[in-house]
């Protein structure tokens, strides 16, 4: 582990958005980390210890069922962090999140985001945009899940993971693809299979890449747009 | 294990190219089940699966058994 120099921001958006003299506030308790697939980062109901602002990666906010079963509910990426709703004075994680895409984040312990919070109007600011930006994705999030078909969510999917992650190869399983929507590996197969075919992808075991971006865009539900300006309404300053 | 196809043999559907490796018969009976119900529910507007037959072949592509979407119903 390194720290972050003072004044380097990498390329985590949120952190490459504040002012200088405010990001030197938090650029000593930033530390750069590696995240591992499948590593838990927040256990739904538990206190958040670390807020992570990823470099590189993805990772998965899962809502957690009593018997096991999880669904994603919003995907974080170098556009955003995870436990950023600390700042804001809450204390508990409201989801469980895990690192669907290794790469790196830059972490800082909690209490140092909150007291920085305090501390500056840009990085208070930024937090509650953010969270704003969350909500809203989480909540298109459960609208899509309930209404919208298979295979117009798994391209709203892939399109979403290939802005997170700025890769057009997405190394996932088919497993894991069949457990975010939901359904059985076959019906995954067959989706993937029709979408291969039309030549908008190309999977094998363990990796999915993206061939023809226009395309897939044409057959995602709306709710890849609307997700997509939600997320980059944090950042006012990129869209002028 | 071994391994499952489960393809829809109307139209020619769709052939499963990949399998799948489940540990019994048992297991397979309950994937094409799901697999029935995941389109059913989850892509009504593709067609009107009704008529449907999800085929279960083995390693060698071998029919197993054969589950009709009716029968869910």
């Amino acid at each position: 582990m390194t720290t972050t120099s003072n004044g380097s921001n990498g390329r985590n958006r949120l952190l490459a958005a504040l002012p200088p003299k405010d990001f030197s506030l938090i650029a000593s308790d930033l530390k750069d980390i590696d995240l591992a697939q499948g590593v838990v980062l927040q256990e739904a109901g538990e206190p958040v210890e670390h807020v992570y602002f990823p470099q590189t990666g993805m990772i998965s906010l899962l809502a957690v069922m009593q018997d096991g079963r999880e669904v994603e509910t919003a995907t974080v990426g170098r556009e955003g962090g995870v436990g950023t709703i600390t700042g804001l004075g809450s204390r508990v994680s409201p989801h469980r999140s895990v690192v669907q895409i290794e790469g790196s984040a830059s972490r800082i312990p909690a209490a140092k985001f909150q007291a920085a919070v305090n501390a500056s109007a840009a990085i208070r600011d930024i937090a509650v945009r953010y969270s704003d930006s969350l909500m809203m994705m989480v909540q298109q999030s459960a609208g899509c899940n309930a209404l919208h078909n298979l295979e117009s969510r798994l391209c709203r999917w892939l399109l979403q993971t290939r802005d997170r992650n700025d890769s057009n190869q997405i190394p996932l399983t088919q497993e894991f693809l069949a457990q975010m929507l939901g359904v059985r590996r076959t019906t995954l197969t067959l989706i993937a299979q029709g979408l291969q075919s039309d030549g908008l992808i190309r999977y094998r075991r363990g990796h999915i890449e993206i061939v023809n971006r226009s395309g897939l865009e044409a057959r995602a539900c709306e709710c890849y747009g609307v997700i997509r300006r939600q997320s980059e309404a944090v950042f006012p300053q990129a869209q002028a | 294990m071994p391994r499952y196809y489960f393809s829809l043999t109307n139209d020619r559907l769709f052939d499963d190219t990949d399998g799948l490796e489940l540990p019994d018969l048992a297991a397979a009976r309950e994937e094409a089940s799901g697999f029935a119900r995941d389109l059913m529910r989850r892509e009504p507007a593709r067609r009107d699966w009704r008529g449907c037959v999800v085929r279960v072949t083995d390693e060698d592509r071998q029919p197993l058994f054969d589950l009709l979407f009716m029968d869910l119903l």
